[in-house]
């Protein structure tokens, strides 16, 4: 008897043993020895060909390992709770609509890397103190199903005005802003449009004229969307300018042409951001990282394995990008500090018109 | 209790097999809490968060949407465990497999497979949330009143019926009396996990629909209000507490030890009764399997998948983690749940905290853990095993309820027998306790290892370091666009389905022939 729960307690504490001396065996590792590893924090999209980061080690001797944190939103909060004692060195995918929160909370330690000069004014506009670093662009538009609009020989929107044409009744079907990040990038598209007193009227129209507002992307996407996957009723959604590409590439069975477009008017441009997380035992060796991230190399995989734009200026686009992608030339913008002072207004403002009404 | 209850044999171990469980609530549940709510600077957002009107709607909402997500999930389950748990025909335990499999099925994939299912006037309605809700816990209800069902006597309804009863107020007289604790509980749990239900909610309710925990979810990450967050979080644990404790409060009284050992399950005898039996298999098994082909069929082209790497190390990790959890939640459920059956009521009283880390919010455990576990040899936030950890946490106290329905079975008066007797009690726990527990204990593991596999909640705020669970996978691939992409999610969630049947198949039928 008593054997047996000398051996219960025994399991269960044996748990709790080997997992703590794994870990400390990990710490002393990284601490003491000559080769430095450095935590990647990054967002569940964060995506990399296999084996590129071992240039990296190659050239510098140092080590990268990839956390992957959450959705974006939840990689901000964790990095503003861990504030000074974070969970890795350097942090991938804070964008403009949240880069405010990241700033307040001083959770980032300033670098001017020199691939920033390869970058265009637009893309470095909004960080004058270098607390972050552009990594990537992308565009949150309206996407439409081309085929849908051929049949019914409907002119697609254009403009996101158009959008509350009755023609387009019912069709329309969007991301929450209060649960998504593209949705939070296209209520900030219209308000950067229609303006602050006339945002409210536009969103009071979409939603007289029946616009489906759903929880996330994945349900308005590969759900609701008649344009891809799903088979959904609703021929026009919001998604990425990015996205008529990945429908090519990710075919399935393999197309030629792209079934779904962008209207490019209607595009709000998001920037990505990577910095150093202050606390960081690592500095010198997150800036070499920071350098290597903003490389030419490494900027010409991101196209294809997270579809975004590279902010390295020098970097070239897949051929796929340049046939399919939209780029709009002036996408709509809002500064950072303009979003943090108003979002959870806007936000509040929003659920009373389109979900409480 | 009327009647003063004896000391049982091995009281003497009561206290020391509560140690192991209560540590891991209280390192693992309470202090990342307490550490977590220690940040909330001013008491003022108290005040802010019940005055919310949004957050009472959410509250108003998450009470409704669970009493009835329950109610439908009775209603469903109760006829297919009466068929499994009393009858023997060909194909039982095949049935029995079948129902627990929707348990352990990523919300993301039910949640997609509903939209696509259900007519489009009832997407994001509270009829898409709550039947999502009854489909995920039938399992809940055949595993634990099943299992309880199971241990009613045959012979005490003709000796009812011989003292005079109608067969059927017989019946239904006897079973619910003895089986109302047990019902109470599994009604208590399903509307505890719809009460704190996420992934489903958000995926199904659309946003006019919210509950406490995507208030949680959107004030934490959303909108950037932690002291929000946590508040309500705490707000919540205590709610539910309460809740639970009026719910037992409302169980006690029952009969907790009528059984006899003998044969319990009859063959199928009678033509009207393999219809009856037939039509509730057919029914329960078809509404069952129904999401299943809808995922079968969307993953057609996608197949290459599974020569990735992506997909191999996804599928590792998620074995590795059910195992983990499993023996964790097992052995620590199995001690608390002799702990509460050898002991008295403080014992008993004790042992309840085990249900404690269900009603805390998931985003409060990843977050929770993040900021605790963060100094040097316990610096652990991101290594691979606070997965299997975080799911131990909810895994535990289900595997506490399923080994305590089997131990209440086990008569105290024969080993006591045995004992007085001259057997040495060491003998007497393994030739009598030992046997009848090994069935629940299997049962506990199947049922956690289940919870580890599907588990999205807890898991996806937790930091991954080549953690990535197939959950996890299934909901990368399918933020992603591309036709191929979401195949990629079908053909995982597929796999799932069908690794899933395979393990519960192999626990089921791995158990020896004897049951």
């Amino acid at each position: 008897m008593k054997r047996l729960f000398a051996f219960l307690a025994a399991t269960t504490l044996g748990v709790g043993c080997s997992s703590s001396s794994t870990s400390s065996t990990e710490t002393t590792e990284s601490d003491s020895t000559e080769t430095v590893t450095l935590t990647l924090l990054a967002h569940d999209s964060f995506a990399y060909p296999e084996g590129i980061f071992d240039a990296f080690t190659a050239q510098t001797g140092i080590n990268v390992e990839v956390v992957l944190a959450g959705d974006a939103g939840e990689l901000v909060t964790k990095a503003v709770l861990t504030s000074g004692n974070p969970e890795g060195d350097v942090l991938w995918g804070v964008d403009n609509t949240l880069l405010s929160r990241a700033l307040e909370a001083d959770v980032l330690v300033p670098y001017a890397s020199a691939n920033l000069s390869t970058m265009s004014r637009d893309v470095t506009i909004d960080i004058p103190g270098h607390e972050v670093t552009p990594v990537d662009t992308g565009d949150v538009c309206i996407n439409y199903d081309v085929q849908w609009f051929d049949e019914e020989g409907l002119t697609p929107p254009g403009t996101l005005e158009s959008l509350t044409n009755k023609s387009y009744a019912n069709r329309i079907v969007v991301p929450s802003p209060l649960t998504s990040s593209p949705g939070l990038a296209f209520l900030m598209a219209t308000i950067a449009e229609f303006g602050e007193g006339k945002w409210q009227e536009f969103w009071a129209t979409l939603r007289d004229n029946g616009v489906l507002v759903v929880d996330g992307w994945t349900e308005a996407y590969t759900v609701e969307f008649s344009g891809s996957s799903g088979n959904g009723a609703h021929p026009i959604v919001v998604s990425y300018g990015s996205s008529p590409p990945a429908e090519v590439i990710y075919a399935n069975p393999p197309v030629t042409t792209a079934p779904t477009a962008v209207a490019a008017l209607t595009c709000f441009a998001q920037i990505e951001y990577a910095g150093i997380l202050r606390g960081s035992a690592h500095v010198e060796e997150a800036k070499l990282l920071i350098d290597f991230l903003t490389d030419v190399a490494f900027q010409e995989t991101l196209p294809l394995s997270q579809f975004v734009y590279p902010a390295n200026g020098s970097a070239r686009l897949p051929q796929e990008f340049l046939d399919y992608a939209v780029k709009p030339e002036n996408p709509l913008r809002i500064a950072p500090d303009v979003i943090a002072k108003n979002r959870t207004r806007w936000l509040d403002e929003w659920k009373q018109i389109v979900v409480n009404s | 209790m009327s009647t003063p209850e004896l000391n049982h044999p091995y009281r003497i171990l009561a206290w020391p097999l509560l140690v192991a469980p209560m540590a891991f609530v209280v390192v693992f549940a309470i202090i990342p809490t307490a550490v977590l709510a220690s940040r909330v600077e001013s008491l003022d957002v108290v005040g802010d968060v019940i005055a919310n009107r949004s957050i009472r709607q959410a509250l108003w909402f998450s009470l409704w949407q669970s009493v009835l997500s329950a109610v439908v999930c009775l209603t469903v389950a109760l006829p297919v465990t009466w068929v499994i748990s009393r009858f023997d025909f060909p194909g039982r335990r095949l049935v029995r497999s079948l129902v627990t499999v929707p348990f352990l099925l990523p919300t993301v994939v039910v949640g997609v497979a509903f939209l696509a299912a259900l007519p489009n006037s009832l997407d994001y309605s509270p009829v898409a949330v709550i039947s999502a809700h009854a489909y995920f816990n039938v399992a809940v209800v055949v595993r634990i009143v099943g299992s309880r069902w199971e241990s009613i006597s045959m012979s005490l309804v003709p000796a009812a019926q011989t003292l005079g009863a109608s067969p059927i107020r017989a019946s239904l007289t006897i079973t619910f009396a003895i089986l109302s604790r047990t019902l109470l509980t599994a009604t208590g749990l399903v509307a505890l996990f719809s009460f704190t239900s996420f992934g489903v909610v958000r995926m199904l309710g659309g946003p006019s629909l919210s509950t406490i925990e995507t208030e949680i979810y959107s004030r934490a990450v959303l909108i950037g209000d932690l002291d929000g967050a946590i508040v309500l979080a705490i707000l919540q644990v205590i709610f539910l507490v309460i809740l639970g404790m009026m719910l037992q409060r409302g169980a006690s009284g029952a009969p907790r030890r009528t059984e006899r050992l003998e044969l319990r399950r009859k063959p199928l005898a009678s033509h009207p009764m393999r219809v009856i039996i037939g039509g509730i298999i057919a029914v329960t098994t078809s509404g069952i399997i129904a999401p299943w082909w809808a995922t079968l069929s969307r993953s057609r082209g996608g197949w290459g998948f599974i020569r990735k790497s992506e997909f191999r190390d996804a599928l590792v990790v998620s074995l590795r983690t059910a195992l983990t959890c499993a023996i964790v939640a097992t052995v620590l459920g199995t001690c608390s749940a002799l702990a509460a059956s050898y002991g008295g009521k403080y014992h008993r009283g004790t042992a309840k905290l085990i249900g404690l880390p269900l009603t805390i919010s998931a985003v409060v455990i990843g977050f929770g853990f993040l900021i605790t576990f963060d100094e040097g040899a316990l610096d652990f936030r991101s290594s691979w095993f606070i997965t299997p950890l975080a799911h131990a946490l909810i895994a535990m106290p289900l595997a506490t309820i399923v080994v305590s329905q089997g131990a209440r079975a086990i008569p105290r008066d024969v080993s006591a027998a045995a004992m007085t007797l001259g057997v040495a009690r060491r003998r007497a726990w393994m030739t009598v306790d030992a046997p009848l527990l090994s069935k629940s204990v299997t049962s506990a593991a199947a049922l956690s290892i289940a919870v580890s596999l599907g588990e999205f909640g807890a898991s996806s705020f937790l930091s991954r370091r080549d953690s990535t669970t197939l959950p996890v996978l299934i909901a990368q691939e399918l933020s992603r666009p591309g036709d191929l992409r979401t195949a990629h999610a079908y053909v995982v969630a597929s796999l799932f389905i069908i690794v899933a049947v395979v393990v519960i198949l192999g626990i089921e039928f791995g158990q020896g022939r004897s049951r």
